[in-house]
């Protein structure tokens, strides 16, 4: 199979032609039938001898993707030939399995198999020759430059080989320097090439590894500049636009806590509310002692959700204050890249039992006395009942890419309006290709921005207007579209219930949170966070598209 | 020799007289679609005007030219004069072999005295005299080879008969270095094959499709050019172009903004055809003044890459010629590798008049070169050929003849000539010179687009050139010239014989070349400098030169390569599979094994492809500074400086391609018309390429067989497609 890649389909072929295939593949099926039947009757046999092999040489030769025989043929190499095989008779048979996949390989080089098989040759080998191989992939590359498998394969003998010079640092960056040129030369001829991209992020972050700031900082320049002149040569091409999203990175995303309540004191519950959906292992809740009882997500799944609520149990005793401690390493974002940047612990009251609220339980709920202590000042670290430490706080760091990462979210901002500007200048030319992926960038610009400046409003309202514009360009993924709008429009029009928190990029509850909301024709397909809408007396959500329902039950619990 | 002339059967379908290009594919269509063919040339090689001829028959075929008188006698009307006709067709020519300027000492011997004292008695005598000065001084000091011999009878030759187109420096004096480089010249005779008429082939144009769907292109190998340069007249420099998406990619003169403007012009060029209301408006208009105002490119780089990629011969292209060339070159682009051209090996344009003929041949043409002929017979009541009786006095005869107009009776010639309003001719100059005179890119081409040259520098008023000057440099990877030679054709366009060859073209050549004697080409680097770089070094200084934007990684030569390996890749497993063996032989055995039964792969040549350097070449220690210095050649542009080349050889000849505007046969009051079974084929055009022939020869093939198939494919002797 030669490659496909940029080719036209054959245009589809007269019957008689059509009729001569069938009759040559009929044959082609019945010796393949009669050469399966000897498989099965090798694998029965138990056979370990040289017919047996040629058995499987047969086969292999016309099916390479069928692995069951090459699991048989191995099995037949160890039990026959290797397993009482001087080094260098086995030797002998492990060049000639290299040499009997390489000629396979020629004519099927997309087979999993056949790649695999070479590699446990050369494992198994005393002294596999790692140099060769390295040109024999580079052969296939030549061959088709966008074969993933010749990727994948290269970076495996290059792992090889690094393992060998593992004492020898300036090798292995020399090496990884040469695949680093490597890349440099495929992308050159033909930049449209996901894997030379990928290969390529991979050796940056090596190579840049030891260098100073301003050597990345040089680094990464040079790569913004050669990916950006894919981009405009062709803008249509993923694969650079990819690359290029690698190089911005993506910002980790803060999950907030907006708040904690004492909802209940007889028996006691506990609310906390997040402003994503979010997995909790194990907080535990403790005035001295831990309090027995149990946390439970509102809505369908009780393990998954932005609001959750503890339990206490029957009968447990707590005292005046309970402490809720939330660390970060035990809630589980569900979407990626987003972490709770640190321990936050509540100190609720339990004392004042005069709640007028509490009655009407839809969308009510008081803030107790919010407490949010800044964990890195506390004095030590807050141990859990299990004896385990918050000792670190992660830090969200504005990263550039996995290569460089920036402590200063100017660097960032100032990177981020550069590539913002520049794909402006595109789209001024390119009306429909740039639009993602501004829309991405200027996603992430906002990341780094106070939630109520008028900076971020502007960019709301961009970004939401370009969903709307990348719904005509792509109808077929016009859906997703519109739930990115609905996020949007539904953050915009709920700005009033947040504020930022003291420690940004988080979010909590505003301090005086509105009674009414409406949200009627908005175009909302639904309702991205449902925890923002707890203290809500009326909600009007007239005349939009909802699709689901299931946010009610967050707030009906 | 007059028995072996005699045919058994006299009487044909057709018969063509000359081997031209254009010719040579009516003959082998003709014969491919059964009729009987008889194919006669004069000529001792194929080709006509697109012959390709080694040393010696190159200055042999230019002292035919220059001795053989044009003007016309009083013959019969019916009289073939194929010799004074060719010789009608060549003006001017001149030639030199070039004085080596070094600081070491060069011998001249002063011929104005042997001349003088010999100038009245035979030309014999005269050869004679200076033949025997000229060895006298010569050969105390050197041992006379044979070609040393042949060298000095030679120049003896041309000093004492100045008619036969020597250079007016050679009259006076010779120099041992001129006979030294003769000498080589003719030791190496056979390595050259010197083009009358330098072209290429798109990868994907008429003739490349035409060779590949009539499996004539199997006879055949290609290089691809490299890249196109465009000189530009305001900088005074020769610039190579982005003329590909890779090469736009990487380059580093057009600006982000600059490369998608041109891609998107690119783009949709490739699709014109279906966007008629972008061009509509400017169909008839200059093709430059549509890329500029509809597309904004308006910069110069720009319209520099345009004309690059668009230009096809005619200066005064119209927005319809123009993307229609763009487009045959975009699709051309990527058939074969990273460029439109394909160059065939050991000559153009008598590889392919052979590769044609071969066919015709095996489809029962008969073919006799150097084959006289005397006249033709016309019937005049009835305006018909009849036979053409030949030097033995056979009379051949056929229902078509097909000729080129060197075959015509003086009537019928001077019916063509008495249409012919519009004169045109092709200024040639073949230049072998001692080095690329573009650095590591030793295949390719450059234009000077019109108005950017002085002919007449110093002098007032200036006068610019009124047509695209081409040069097109060869290596020895193309089988034309030796490994450490390099040939320039430049040819252009040219109006009247007002202009000699010489000043049509030299400003041109001085912008690339070290001509001796010329104090205003560019300087030739100092002989210690020349001796210490090899040919290809780089970052020398070339002052007038800049050549920018160098394919990163073309430092090799482009691979050989046949038209079937686009699809096949089996070519490059095959190649893959041997320099696998070989690593594996190296490997494994110290001891030399004897080579497999190779197959016929004609990439063998090169050990790999020029691409891929990465892979094979030995990655050298690579320091952390080298990284930071890699990294910045990832934006690409290694200025390539090259060592400006000494022209050894030039010939400069301007060749007749004149043509009635109106097409023939029209009624004609006081001349009788041509006969209706006659075809005349027209003269090569200057293009760049075969396109115009090509479609000519088809043209005529179905004037002659309506409905029959051009060309279909030739039957394999055994079909080996299948596994």
């Amino acid at each position: 199979m030669e490659s496909r890649h940029g080719r036209k389909k054959e245009q589809a072929e007269s019957p008689e032609v059509l009729k001569a295939k069938e009759e040559k593949e009929a044959v082609l099926v019945r010796e393949y039938l009669t050469l399966k039947d000897s498989l099965k009757e090798l694998v029965e046999s138990n056979k370990r001898d040289n017919d047996a092999l040629k058995v499987t040489t047969a086969l292999l030769r016309k099916s390479p993707d069928y692995y069951t025989i090459w699991n048989v043929r191995r099995t037949i190499l160890k039990e026959g030939f290797l397993d009482n095989a001087d080094d260098e008779t086995a030797n002998k048979i492990y060049t000639g399995e290299l040499e009997f996949v390489q000629e396979n390989l020629k004519l099927n080089p997309k087979s999993y198999w056949m790649w695999n098989h070479r590699r446990w040759c050369l494992e198994s080998m005393s002294q596999p020759r790692w140099d060769r191989e390295l040109a024999m992939v580079g052969k296939f590359l030549e061959m088709d430059a966008r074969n993933f498998h010749g990727w994948d394969y290269r970076r495996y003998i290059i792992r090889q080989l690094d393992l060998k010079d593992k004492e020898a640092k300036d090798k292995v960056l020399d090496r990884a320097q040469s695949e680093f040129d490597f890349t440099t030369t495929k992308i050159h001829q033909n930049f449209s090439n996901y894997s030379a991209w990928h290969n390529r992020s991979t050796l940056l972050g090596k190579l840049a590894e030891d260098l100073s700031a301003e050597e990345r900082a040089d680094i990464v320049d040079n790569e913004f500049d050669l990916v950006k002149n894919a981009i405009y040569t062709d803008p249509e091409d993923q694969s650079a636009w990819l690359y290029e999203l690698w190089l911005i990175g993506r910002e980790e995303r803060s999950i907030s806590i907006l708040g904690a309540s004492v909802i209940s004191f007889h028996p006691l519950e506990i609310v906390v509310a997040f402003d994503e959906t979010v997995k909790m292992r194990n907080p535990f809740t403790h005035v001295a002692i831990p309090l027995e009882g149990e946390w439970k997500a509102t809505g369908s799944d009780s393990a998954l959700g932005s609001v959750w609520i503890f339990q206490q149990a029957p009968g447990a005793v707590y005292g005046p204050t309970v402490e809720v401690v939330i660390f970060s390493n035990d809630v589980c974002a569900v979407r990626t890249g987003s972490k709770l940047p640190a321990a936050v612990c509540y100190e609720l009251e339990t004392l004042n039992q005069n709640l007028e609220d509490i009655s009407g339980r839809l969308g009510r709920l008081v803030i107790g006395k919010n407490l949010m202590y800044d964990v890195t000042k506390r004095i030590g670290p807050v141990t859990g009942p299990d004896g385990t430490l918050e000792t670190q706080v992660a830090h969200p760091k504005h990263c550039v890419t996995s290569l460089t990462e920036s402590d200063s979210l100017d660097d960032r901002v100032a990177l981020l309006e550069r590539e913002i500007s520049a794909v402006r200048e595109l789209v001024e030319m390119e009306p429909d290709w740039p639009i993602q992926i501004l829309s991405t960038l200027l996603s992430e610009l906002r990341k780094t921005i106070s939630i109520h400046s008028t900076k971020a409003k502007d960019i709301d309202d961009e970004c939401i207007e370009l969903q709307e514009k990348l719904i005509t360009i792509d109808p077929l993924r016009q859906e997703r579209y519109e739930d990115r709008r609905a996020q949007l429009v539904f953050e915009r029009e709920t700005l009033s219930i947040i504020q930022d928190s003291k420690r940004f990029p988080e979010i909590e509850y505003a301090a005086n949170q509105p009674r009414n909301l409406d949200l009627s024709m908005r175009g909302l397909t639904h309702i991205p966070i449902s925890s923002y809408l707890l203290h809500l007396h009326t909600l009007n959500l007239d005349s939009n598209s909802i699709r689901s329902t299931r946010f009610l039950r967050n707030l009906l619990n | 020799m007059a028995d072996t002339d005699l045919l058994d059967a006299t009487v044909f379908d057709a018969i063509l007289l000359g081997t031209g290009f254009t010719q040579t594919i009516v003959a082998a269509a003709l014969a491919r679609a059964g009729k009987s063919v008889l194919h006669l040339d004069e000529n001792d090689y194929y080709g006509g005007a697109s012959g390709a001829f080694g040393v010696r028959d190159l200055l042999k075929w230019a002292t035919r030219i220059s001795s053989t008188s044009s003007a016309g006698g009083d013959v019969n009307a019916d009289k073939i004069e194929f010799k004074r006709l060719v010789a009608r067709s060549y003006n001017n020519l001149e030639f030199q072999f070039h004085r080596v300027e070094t600081s070491s000492a060069d011998t001249i011997i002063d011929l104005t005295t042997v001349l003088q004292t010999h100038k009245d008695v035979s030309t014999e005598d005269r050869i004679k005299a200076v033949e025997d000065h000229i060895t006298a001084t010569y050969t105390t000091t050197n041992n006379p080879s044979k070609e040393s011999k042949e060298a000095i009878s030679s120049l003896a030759t041309w000093a004492s008969t100045p008619e036969l187109g020597a250079t007016a420096t050679q009259l006076q004096s010779v120099s041992f270095s001129q006979i030294q480089l003769l000498e080589e010249f003719l030791k190496n005779t056979r390595k050259y094959n010197f083009d009358l008429s330098p072209k290429l082939l798109y990868s994907r144009g008429p003739l490349t499709n035409l060779l590949i769907s009539s499996g004539i292109g199997k006879y055949l190998e290609f290089k691809l050019l490299e890249r196109t340069a465009v000189y530009e007249a305001l900088t005074d420099k020769v610039e190579m172009m982005p003329t590909s998406k890779e090469d736009v990619f990487v380059s580093k003169a057009l600006s982000l903004k600059e490369k998608r403007l041109l891609m998107k012009f690119l783009q949709f060029a490739v699709d014109y055809e279906n966007q008629k209301e972008v061009w509509e408006d400017y169909k008839n208009a200059p093709f430059t003044q549509f890329v500029q105002s509809a597309y904004g490119l308006t910069d110069k780089v720009l319209t520099a890459v345009v004309y690059a990629i668009g230009f096809d011969g005619n200066d005064y292209a119209t927005t319809t010629d123009g993307l229609k060339s763009v487009k045959v070159y975009l699709q051309s682009l990527g058939r074969y590798g990273n460029s439109a051209y394909l160059c065939p090996l050991y000559g153009v344009g008598s590889e392919l008049a052979q590769a044609f003929c071969r066919v015709s041949a095996v489809y029962g043409g008969i073919y006799m070169l150097q084959h006289g002929l005397d006249k033709h017979n016309v019937d005049k009541e009835a305006n018909k050929w009849q036979s053409v009786v030949d030097h033995t006095g056979q009379t051949l005869k056929a229902n078509q003849i097909i000729c080129s107009r060197e075959y015509l009776s003086k009537e019928m010639d001077e019916y063509i000539e008495a249409r012919t309003l519009n004169r045109n001719y092709v200024s040639h100059c073949i230049i072998v010179t001692d080095r690329s005179a573009f650095g590591e890119t030793t295949l390719c081409k450059t234009l000077f687009p019109m108005g950017s040259l002085v002919l007449n520098p110093g002098e007032t008023p200036e006068r610019k050139n009124k047509h695209t000057v081409s040069v097109l440099q060869m290596c020895g990877g193309t089988m034309s010239c030796p490994n450490d030679r390099y040939i320039l054709y430049v040819w252009a366009e040219s109006a009247n014989l007002k202009t000699d060859a010489k000043e049509d073209l030299t400003a041109a050549i001085r912008k690339l070349v070290h001509i001796p004697g010329d104090p205003l080409s560019l300087k030739a680097p100092a002989p210690a400098q020349a001796a210490a770089a090899p040919a290809a070094s780089t970052e020398d200084s070339k002052p007038a030169q800049h050549l920018g934007d160098a394919p990163a990684a073309g430092s090799e030569d482009q691979p050989r390569m046949s038209l079937d390996q686009e699809l096949d890749m089996e070519q490059v497993r095959q190649e893959i599979l041997q320099a696998e063996k070989k690593l594996f032989d190296e490997s494994e055995n110290n001891t030399p094994v004897p080579s497999r039964p190779s197959t016929p792969a004609p990439s063998s040549t090169g050990s790999s492809s020029s691409t891929t350097a990465a892979s094979g070449t030995p990655t050298k220690p690579l320091s952390r500074t080298a990284f930071q210095k890699s990294k910045s050649a990832a934006s690409l542009t290694s200025s390539l400086g090259a060592i400006v080349p000494n022209a050894l050889f030039t010939m400069f000849y301007k060749r007749a391609a004149s043509w009635p505007r109106v097409p023939y046969p029209i009624g004609s009051e006081d001349l009788k018309p041509l006969p209706e079974n006659l075809t005349v084929v027209r003269p090569m055009n200057h293009s760049l390429d075969f396109e115009a022939a090509t479609e000519e020869a088809r043209a005529i093939f179905e004037k002659l067989c309506p409905g029959e198939e051009f060309l279909p494919p030739t039957p394999e002797p055994e079909d080996n497609s299948g596994f």
